[in-house]
């Protein structure tokens, strides 16, 4: 089984520390969601997670299966296994999204030297677990996508991918009812994965059942619960966490 | 070796016999060409990024310069393109060979360059629909090839023209097509920049209701230098064009895009479009995309836009996230950037552009 260790993690941004020492331990196949308050750091532990180039590690560890994460680039950290769902994917225009998918099939799953044919089934029924039709795969990657859009494409992409470690950065939101259960039902289908969810809301949480609810403020994880949690946070906010 | 800018006494009075002594039905036009060649000088564009892209002009071999005057009967000397527009085409009048084609059939023709001074019309007869490749490729120390197209009413073209000189080569090219009344021309032109590229696709609408289509894709790599410019030329009513060019630059490559929309005062209900976005590879290369705008008629429509940026880190994040290479990223958003104008293109021409560029870029 493998495990995602983040010990005494602190990274800045333009000389202003975010994280400051955030401790947290994932084994593939379990849910956490980490809530915070705006501004608390979440964003940046999953772009920090993935090694965005603005951020700056000034202490602490990552590791997967023992693997020093902070050593390796961003495409080495998305071979070892870890998957970032954005809060905001970028839009690539020229790049169609099916021979995207294609791609990066090709690129994580050669052992399974996938034909073709099978690719296309298996894209199709990937895409009706998010509720779409076959032809969205033909536009560009999330270009034009709505907000909605962009978040079924992110986790088309991880259903694609199959990575071992999954971090999505606020799956929910701009999502209607619809869309939310489409979402929600695609990330169950990621069982194989450790999947950390940020959330601001409770009711993404309503179809999938975290294991782990942490709450992040000022950048350190503060507290952490099961899934009851979720709805005390929602019915008492912030406030109150802070002041103990 | 001689310089371009202007003849050497000896090379010129070479050439002049040349002329004089050959069967060119058209001694005199050439004459006159080669005279307006030497007596002007080439004209100042402003704003190129390229320091003396004109003006210290390169050197020309004289070996090279060996006209052979291949001239077909059937058709009378070109007038679509008059031979003083400029120093360049008045040198090409000179000494060039004249070939015809007439596109009379619903079929896919191909066309392939044979010498390097030639001029090439064509014309696409009434109520066809073809569709035509050109091919100029080669090691060639210093060519030009200039195409009159004439699109007779109703007719139909798709155009690939594919550039592919050695990279030493220096060139100048121009096309210039001529729709009349309810023509429609989609053009597609793919360049693969040498170290001295002019390249001019022209679209005169003198036909109501024709339209065109023009996109375009040059690579400027391993310090080419490329001037690259798309003119649309309004003259009649309800005519529309819609032109994209876009451009690669690497390794030191230097490159500027320009683009001219001219609407006439009889041209109302004009719809005409200019975007160019040129993405630079490296921080040693430079480009500059200079689009323009003359209108004379206040009902019409005419946008224009230009970019010059480098890749944007965010996508290249992005892709990085899913296991892309810097190398493969960036080559990813290359290919992206040409691609999303191919795929503009109707089918079945879209297909066979795409089948193409799947293989150069």
């Amino acid at each position: 089984m493998s495990i995602l260790e983040i010990k005494d993690l602190k990274a800045s941004i333009e000389g202003k520390q975010v994280l400051k020492g955030v401790n947290l331990t994932v084994k593939q196949g379990e849910v956490h969601a980490i809530m915070g308050p705006n501004g608390s750091g979440k964003s940046t532990l999953s772009l920090v997670l993935m090694g965005h180039p603005k951020y700056v590690v000034e202490g602490g560890s990552i590791t997967l299966d023992g693997v020093d994460v902070l050593s390796l680039k961003t495409d080495e950290r998305a071979k070892l296994g870890l998957f970032l769902g954005f809060q905001y994917p970028v839009e690539v225009p020229g790049v169609q999204l099916n021979t995207f998918l294609r791609n990066i099939d090709q690129k994580f799953n050669p052992e399974n030297k996938t034909g073709l044919l099978k690719f296309k089934a298996q894209l199709s029924s990937n895409l009706k677990e998010l509720g779409w039709q076959d032809e969205i795969a033909n536009r560009y990657l999330n270009e034009g996508f709505s907000g909605g859009e962009k978040k079924k494409s992110e986790i088309l992409q991880a259903l694609t991918v199959k990575p071992k470690f999954c971090i999505l950065d606020e799956p929910d939101s701009g999502l209607d009812i619809d869309a939310l259960k489409s979402v929600a039902k695609g990330v169950s289908e990621l069982t194989n994965a450790g999947r950390i969810i940020i959330t601001h809301y409770q009711r993404i949480l309503d179809y999938i059942k975290p294991d782990k609810i942490h709450v992040m403020i000022d950048g350190k994880l503060v507290l952490t619960g099961d899934h009851t949690l979720a709805k005390e946070l929602e019915a008492k906010g912030y406030g109150w966490i802070k002041e103990s | 070796m001689v310089g371009l800018k202007s003849l050497d006494p000896i090379v010129y009075s070479s050439l002049r016999e040349k002329i004089l002594s050959s069967n060119s039905r058209f001694k005199e036009k050439r004459l006159e060409a080669l005279d307006y060649f030497e007596k002007n000088d080439f004209q100042k564009e402003k704003d190129s990024p390229i320091q003396g892209f004109y003006m210290d002009y390169y050197s020309l071999p004289y070996s090279e310069i060996d006209p052979s005057f291949k001239e077909y009967k059937e058709f009378d000397y070109a007038n679509l393109i008059p031979f003083n527009e400029n120093k360049f085409i008045a040198f090409h009048y000179a000494i060039s060979d004249y070939k015809i084609l007439t596109l009379d059939e619903n079929k896919e023709y191909e066309y392939v360059q044979n010498s390097d001074f030639e001029h090439l019309i064509l014309k696409v007869s009434k109520d066809v629909k073809a569709s035509l490749t050109v091919k100029k490729k080669g090691v060639r120390n210093f060519t030009s090839l200039v195409c009159e197209i004439i699109l007779e009413e109703n007719s139909s073209l798709n155009y690939f023209d594919i550039q592919e000189y050695h990279s030493d080569t220096k060139n100048y090219s121009m096309k210039r097509f001529d729709l009349k009344e309810n023509s429609r021309n989609q053009c597609f032109s793919y360049e693969k920049a040498s170290k001295w590229s002019v390249s001019v696709t022209d679209h005169y609408f003198t036909g109501k209701n024709s339209q065109g289509v023009n996109y375009s894709a040059f690579i400027a790599d391993n310090e080419a230098h490329v001037d690259f410019k798309n003119n649309s030329f309004h003259f009649v009513p309800n005519t529309k064009n819609d032109i994209i060019a876009n451009g690669l630059c690497n390794n030191a490559s230097q490159a500027v895009s320009r683009g001219l929309i001219h609407i006439n005062k009889e041209a109302p209900n004009t719809l005409s479009h200019f975007a160019s976005n040129i993405l630079l590879l490296d921080n040693k290369s430079k480009a500059n995309a200079l689009p323009s705008l003359e209108i004379d008629n206040n009902n019409v429509s005419s946008k224009h836009a230009a970019a010059v940026s480098n890749v944007d880190k965010q996508q290249k994040f992005y892709l990085n996230s899913r296991g892309f290479g810097d190398k493969e990223a960036e080559q990813l958003i290359s290919k992206a950037f040409v691609f999303k104008i191919s795929n503009k293109l109707e089918s079945p021409f879209k297909e066979q552009v795409n089948t193409f560029l799947e293989t150069k870029v």
